[in-house]
């Protein structure tokens, strides 16, 4: 069950069209490393998950992941809302536009479809959670990058904040990993799956 | 609990409790804790200030103090999370707690409801409300430059 609080995390608020921008930023929404990936990720793993806190935890990141989504939605949105057939034929945005018009839709940067090959869910504890954090390392580079070449505040700032939560969420999962650890036997990690192996964990 | 001298398998310290900035730094930063705080170079030297001085009006005003008020709320679950008997983070979290409900209750009644707990808040206060509220207010992905 969730409940929507009718709300951005933290607020979008662009005046300039940019096509262009729109373009790059879309890959935080469906690309390799973007919010949707690593929410689906989270969201799915969980349930297997051996302590019950850790699953608690894969809860609400995933979740405050889906209003990661929203907030880069929201920027697509507004980067493309006023967008002049020109603009959309010149700004490097053409086949977008031919497939999607101004509609969101969750695409990587270089135009590859959103797929689950970009996210694992394998059923081992361990394995995830050091895939997840891989994952928000990846999306942190991704929003390095982005900072890098949008020098536009007004898109700037929430890529910041969401470039900050990554690295909170990484120290998280850390977090995450060592609880998990801490129930295992620590002269071989790796000795059984505490995941499928029931009744392994103490 | 020194479990960072394992070999062949990743190690991450264990966050402590410090002091933590107050809501309008962690906003700003993105996190309410000040170790947590790694901005990229390239955005240390830049100012960033979006769209020079928006003029808030009083909606929007109490908008930007709930975004404030529910991010600490949101950056101090995953802590607990992970550190469930930190009393530091507990009671700072149910004192916040308990202001972004009382914010989100106000709002609902000056401007419209925010989540469908606050539709009920507008139906307790209004008993014979013939409005059906949770559409009004708005958009959340327009922006306030629309």
């Amino acid at each position: 069950m969730w409940v929507y609080e009718k709300r951005l995390q933290y607020p979008v608020n662009i005046t300039k069209t940019c096509p262009k921008t729109a373009q790059l930023i879309i890959s935080q929404y469906g690309g390799p490393d973007g919010e949707l990936a690593a929410s689906l990720r989270y969201l799915s793993q969980r349930y297997t998950m051996p302590d019950k806190r850790v699953g608690g935890l894969l809860t609400d990141i995933g979740t405050e992941e889906l209003a990661h989504m929203e907030i880069i939605c929201a920027m697509v949105y507004q980067l493309t809302k006023n967008l002049t057939p020109e603009e959309a034929k010149t700004a490097g945005f053409d086949a977008y536009y031919i497939d999607h018009t101004a509609g969101i839709w969750p695409q990587a940067a270089a135009g590859i479809p959103f797929t689950a090959k970009e996210f694992q869910s394998k059923g081992d504890a361990i394995t995830d959670l050091t895939e997840n954090l891989a994952a928000e390392q990846k999306a942190r580079t991704v929003y390095d990058n982005l900072l890098r070449v949008i020098t536009d505040p007004e898109v700037r700032d929430p890529l910041k904040f969401l470039r900050a939560r990554e690295v909170v969420h990484f120290q998280r999962f850390g977090e995450a990993l060592e609880r998990t650890k801490d129930s295992l036997d620590a002269k071989n990690f790796y000795y059984t799956n505490p995941e499928f192996d029931k009744g392994i964990l103490s | 609990m020194d479990t960072n001298k394992h070999l062949a398998i990743a190690s991450v310290p264990i966050q402590e409790w410090k002091t933590v900035y107050d809501e309008e730094q962690a906003f700003k930063a993105g996190t309410i804790f000040p170790e947590l705080n790694k901005p990229f170079f390239v955005t240390a030297t830049d100012s960033d200030t979006p769209n020079a001085k928006l003029e808030l009006n009083r909606e929007q005003t109490m908008m930007q103090q709930i975004q404030q008020t529910a991010f600490v709320v949101d950056d101090l679950r995953l802590y607990l999370d992970t550190h469930p008997d930190d009393k530091n983070a507990l009671s700072l979290y149910k004192e916040t707690l308990k202001r972004k409900i009382s914010l989100m209750r106000e709002f609902a009644l000056q401007f419209y409801p925010l989540a469908e707990v606050c539709v009920g808040v507008i139906y307790k206060e209004n008993p014979d409300s013939d409005c059906y509220c949770w559409p009004e207010g708005r958009i959340p992905w327009e922006g306030v430059c629309s």
